[in-house]
C-alpha cells in the first residue's frame, strides 16, 4: 500500500489535480487516464502558457510543492543519516538506517535516485537548506531590522556551513561524489537553490541584474568555503569563518566598483545632455 | 504627464515587490530592455510630440493586451479551482485585482495619448506597427529567458 500523503504534500497534489482536471474534461475520451504523467500534471490548461518553460512561483499562503523525496524515503534517509558520522555517505549507513526502522537491508535500493549513497548526500543538502528558515530567528535574535543584507547573508552562510560540522569527516568524499558528471546537475541545482534561499531569508529585494550576480558569487564563495572547511582543523572552524568573511568582503568590493562605474556613466551621460541643451540643441 | 509618470513609477514598484515576494527569477535581459526602452523613449521624443504619443499608444495597446491575457489565465485557473471546491485564498484574488487596476490605468494612458494627437504622427501605421511588434517580441522573449 502506498504511504498516505499528509498535510502539505496532499494539498499540493490536490492543486495539481485541480489544475489538470480541465484538461481531462476537454481531452478526447479515447485517451486513457493513465497517460497522465508528472509532466502533464504540471501543465496548465491553456496551450499558450504550456509552451513556456515553467518558472516557479513562491506562495506565502499555499504549501510548497513536495521535495525530491517521498515521506517513506525521508524516514529511511533520516534514520540512515544518524549513521553518517561513523559510516559515511555509504550503503552501510543506509542498511543500518533500514534496520533501525525494522526494514529489510535491501530497502535502500528502492530509493528513487538509483544510487543510495547519492540519495543520502542529496538528503543532507536538502535538509540543511530547509533548516535555514527555522534557524533564521535564533540567528538574528530580533536584530533583523538593523542588520544589513550583507551581514544577514554572512550569518546565514555560516549557519549553513556549520550544519556540515557533524559530517565534516566524510564531506570530502561526498564532494567527490557530487562532482561526478551524472550527479553534478543536481549538485549545482542544490547550490543555486541554497544561494537563492539565503538571499530570500536575508530579505534581499533586488530584481535587477544583481539578482544573478549576487547568487552566482555567493554560490562560488559557499563552494570554496565548504572545501576549505574539510581541511580546517582550527577550533570551532575559526579559519573557515575568517576565509568566508574575506571572500564576502572581496565580492562586496567588486560589486561596489561595478556600481560606481554605472553611476559614473549615468552621471556623464546626463551631463552631456545638459551641455548640449545649453548649446541650444533641442533635446 | 506628472500623473502618468507617478502611476508608472508605482506600477514598477508594485511589480518589483511582487517579483521579490513570490521569488520569481527576473528576466536575464533586464539591462537590454532598459537600454532599448530608454532609446525608444528618447528617439520618439526627438521626433516630436506626436511621435512620442504614438509610441505611448502602441506600447499601452500591447501592454493592455498582455495584462488581459494574464488576467484571463488567472481567472480561468481560479474559477476552475473554485468549481472543484478548493479554497483559493486572497493571494490570487489580490493579484487579479492589482493586475486589473494597473491595466485600467495603462488604458487611461492610451486614451490620453490618443486625445493628444497620437494619430497625427506620420507615418502612424509604420511607427505603431514597429513599436507594437517590438513590445510583443520583448514580452515573448522575457517569458522564456
Amino acid at each position: 500500500m502506498p504511504p498516505t500523503p499528509t498535510g502539505a504534500a496532499s494539498a499540493v497534489r490536490r492543486i495539481s489535480t485541480l489544475l489538470v482536471s480541465p484538461l481531462l474534461r476537454a481531452g478526447p475520451s479515447s485517451v486513457p487516464r493513465r497517460t497522465l504523467t508528472t509532466t502533464t500534471l504540471r501543465t496548465s490548461p491553456s496551450p499558450r502558457i504550456s509552451q513556456i518553460p515553467k518558472r516557479t512561483y513562491h506562495s506565502t499562503t499555499h504549501p510548497p510543492p513536495p521535495g525530491p523525496f517521498t515521506p517513506a524515503e525521508l524516514s529511511l534517509l533520516s534514520s540512515a543519516y544518524a549513521h553518517v558520522p561513523l559510516h559515511g555517505f555509504s550503503p552501510a549507513s543506509l542498511a543500518l538506517g533500514a534496520r533501525d526502522q525494522n526494514l529489510l537491508d535491501i530497502s535502500p535500493s528502492f530509493l528513487s535516485s538509483g544510487d543510495p549513497a547519492f540519495s543520502l548526500i542529496h538528503y543532507h543538502l536538502y535538509n540543511a537548506r530547509n533548516a535555514l528558515a527555522s534557524k533564521k530567528d535564533s540567528l538574528f535574535q530580533g536584530t533583523e531590522a538593523v542588520m544589513t543584507v550583507e551581514e544577514k547573508v554572512e550569518a546565514l552562510t555560516w549557519a549553513r556551513l556549520k550544519s556540515n560540522e557533524k559530517v565534516i569527516g566524510k564531506w570530502q568524499e561526498a564532494l567527490a561524489i557530487l562532482a561526478m558528471p551524472s550527479y553534478a546537475p543536481t549538485a549545482v541545482k542544490e547550490l543555486a537553490l541554497l544561494a537563492d534561499e539565503i538571499y530570500h531569508l536575508a530579505g534581499d529585494l533586488s530584481v535587477d541584474p544583481s539578482w544573478y550576480t549576487k547568487r552566482a558569487s555567493l554560490s562560488a564563495i559557499y563552494a570554496a568555503s565548504e572545501l576549505f572547511m574539510t581541511t580546517d582543523a582550527s577550533p570551532g572552524f575559526q579559519e573557515t569563518r575568517a576565509f568566508l568573511r574575506r571572500r564576502l568582503d572581496e565580492a562586496a568590493t567588486a560589486g561596489g566598483a561595478v556600481k560606481a562605474v554605472g553611476q559614473y556613466a549615468g552621471f556623464t551621460a546626463s551631463a552631456v545632455v545638459n551641455i548640449l541643451r545649453s548649446k541650444g540643441v533641442s533635446i | 504627464m506628472k500623473h502618468m509618470y507617478d502611476q508608472e513609477a508605482a506600477h514598477l514598484a508594485t511589480f518589483n515587490s511582487l517579483i521579490a515576494k513570490h521569488r520569481v527569477r527576473p528576466t536575464a535581459l533586464y539591462p537590454l530592455w532598459s537600454v532599448m526602452a530608454t532609446g525608444l523613449g528618447w528617439s520618439t521624443a526627438m521626433m516630436g510630440k506626436e511621435a512620442a504619443m504614438a509610441c505611448t499608444e502602441a506600447v499601452e495597446t500591447e501592454i493592455g493586451g498582455h495584462y488581459n491575457g494574464q488576467i484571463r489565465q488567472l481567472v480561468e485557473m481560479v474559477s476552475a479551482w473554485e468549481a472543484e471546491g478548493y479554497d483559493v485564498g486572497d493571494e490570487f484574488r489580490d493579484l487579479i485585482a492589482t493586475l486589473s487596476r494597473i491595466r485600467d490605468e495603462e488604458l487611461e494612458h492610451l486614451d490620453h495619448a490618443v486625445e493628444h494627437d497620437a494619430k497625427k504622427a506620420q507615418p502612424h501605421w509604420l511607427l505603431t506597427g514597429i513599436i507594437r511588434a517590438g513590445c510583443r517580441g520583448a514580452i515573448w522573449v522575457s517569458e522564456r529567458v
